[in-house]
């Protein structure tokens, strides 16, 4: 299999303070993968070690095979960059823009990009400063979509946006990606927008790599059961069954990647006494919150 | 591709361009006024005797613009570059690093030095309408420390805006402050004539160390 990214044994630190140690992962070309943790797991950061704008302090991170703090400048063209917050050059005006970039990259498609200007209500010479927020994400996505790169990297595209241009930002990606067997690797800390987007995502919590999975194996595999206890002094552990739980009063929440047969056997092995067990109705969010917790 | 990024570079530019070339060209018609206003009201031996002998410099009006002009020429070119991480965007286009920096300050450096080279024109054009010759070379080689000082400024306001760390930011500001302190110290003309190519250049290797504040923004010091 070809992979757009590599990334092995990749260990960073701010001063003394660990980010990740060891993070491993592989994204196929062509698919669509997700990088998901809370805020501070490192998402940024493993981000701006695949831009090469941090040297990580021990691993490689591979792009198309070249290690991403040297990226060749044709390996560059192929990388749609999309920073936090949309940043562009806000001096700008659309047209400038437009005009600025595509001299850059060979395959550049000027009617992607004013397909989705023609949907935002600015003039052509209305600066990028002068847009909101929405605007210029849609003015940044146009950007990165005319460049026709082959991977795509957006980091938090969702930052400031409210669900009209989060759904219309998504939408044109998925249509671009699935058309064109684009690879797309995306951060966001809003997970129940990439349900039904991401094909395989890791997930990051403040130890480092929760899992690396697909999201329909997660999705299908991955429950959440609730029950009651009378037993004011449950004593619980995260273990082979239980991936996660929570207990609020005589109320009990686990998480696990058994069935609830299995569940059951292993509440009655530790001697808890329960009653109401039923499953929760999960989506890729609520599986997130498993995952990783509520804190 | 470097035709667009000078598009770019022109961009943030122009209005800071436009607006220190003015100011440059008002302070020569105040020098130029002012020189007029000397030569109506004094006689010949008075003011030959003020300039050779009291070492008074007509153009002295001049001597800060420079500096000026670098500031807002540097400023409005780097600010929005650093701004948000907005150098990140230029890094990531498809060319070298270095290139893309040493593309940047250059074309910069080439804006701030073509107003430098009207500027000394028209001041020749003045001193040449009212003096003879000795004392136009003279007033050239005192005002070249003062463009250098200028050139200087901008390569520290730009190196000082592309680091990252505070404390770096500060040293380097520090020490190009010193630099063109010991520039702009001259109080009499021609003082500089022997040591200017050293200065010359010193100022130009300033411009490089833009080359490692840009590999540090790279290797992520923030």
């Amino acid at each position: 299999m070809e992979y757009a990214v590599e990334i092995n044994n990749l260990t960073h630190y701010y001063g003394k303070k660990k980010v990740y140690e060891n993070l491993s992962f592989k994204i196929p070309k062509g698919s669509i993968f997700g990088l998901l943790g809370k805020n501070g797991t490192g998402k940024t950061t493993t981000i701006n070690i695949l831009n090469g704008f941090l040297k990580p302090k021990a691993g490689e991170c591979k792009i198309f095979g070249e290690d991403s703090y040297k990226l060749s400048p044709q390996t560059k063209a192929r990388v749609g960059f999309l920073i936090e917050g949309h940043v562009q050059y806000s001096f700008m005006n659309i047209k400038q823009i437009e005009k600025f970039y595509s001299r850059f990259y060979p395959k550049w498609k000027s009617e992607i990009y004013w397909e989705l200007m023609s949907k935002l209500k600015v003039t052509e010479d209305q600066k990028i400063s002068k847009m909101s927020c929405g605007q210029r994400s849609q003015v940044a996505l146009g950007l990165i979509l005319a460049q026709d790169p082959d991977l795509l990297i957006l980091d938090d595209y969702s930052m400031g946006l409210d669900a009209g241009y989060r759904r219309l930002f998504l939408d044109y990606l998925k249509e671009y990606a699935h058309s064109l067997n684009k690879t797309i690797f995306i951060t966001s800390h809003i997970i129940q927008d990439l349900d039904g987007f991401l094909q395989d995502c890791v997930i990051l919590d403040y130890s480092g790599v929760v899992m690396e999975t697909s999201i329909d194996y997660l999705k299908n595999n991955f429950h959440g059961y609730v029950f009651k206890t009378e037993d004011e002094n449950v004593e619980l552990r995260k273990d082979e069954v239980i991936k996660n739980y929570e207990i609020l009063k005589n109320k009990i929440t686990v998480y696990s990647f058994a069935s609830a047969e299995e569940v059951q056997k292993y509440l009655d092995e530790k001697g808890i006494k329960y009653f109401d067990f039923e499953e929760l109705q999960m989506d890729l969010e609520d599986a997130f919150i498993g995952l990783t917790g509520k804190y | 591709m470097f035709k667009a990024l000078a598009y770019k570079e022109w961009l943030k530019v122009r209005w800071a361009y436009a607006i220190s070339f003015l100011i440059g060209l008002i302070v020569l018609l105040v020098i130029n006024l002012n020189m007029r206003a000397i030569v109506e009201f004094n006689n010949a031996n008075t003011i030959w005797n003020y300039i050779v002998f009291k070492g008074y410099m007509f153009f002295s009006q001049l001597e800060y613009i420079p500096i000026l002009v670098a500031l807002i020429l540097g400023f409005a070119q780097f600010l929005p570059e650093v701004q948000n991480l907005r150098l990140k965007l230029s890094l990531h286009l498809p060319l070298k690093e270095n290139s893309t920096l040493l593309f940047m300050l250059t074309y910069g450096f080439l804006l701030l030095l073509s107003q430098y080279i009207v500027f000394a024109i028209l001041l020749t054009l003045i001193s040449v309408k009212f003096f003879p010759s000795e004392i136009t070379v003279a007033m050239l080689i005192t005002v070249v420390p003062w463009f250098l000082a200028g050139m200087a400024t901008y390569f520290v306001v730009s190196v000082t805006l592309v680091e990252q760390l505070w404390l770096r930011r500060i040293i380097i500001a520090i020490f190009g402050f010193g630099f063109i302190d010991i520039l702009m110290s001259g109080d009499s003309y021609g003082q500089y004539l022997y040591v200017i190519p050293h200065y010359v250049i010193f100022t130009l290797l300033l411009g490089y160390l833009i080359i490692l504040a840009g590999f540090r923004f790279k290797r992520g010091v923030r």
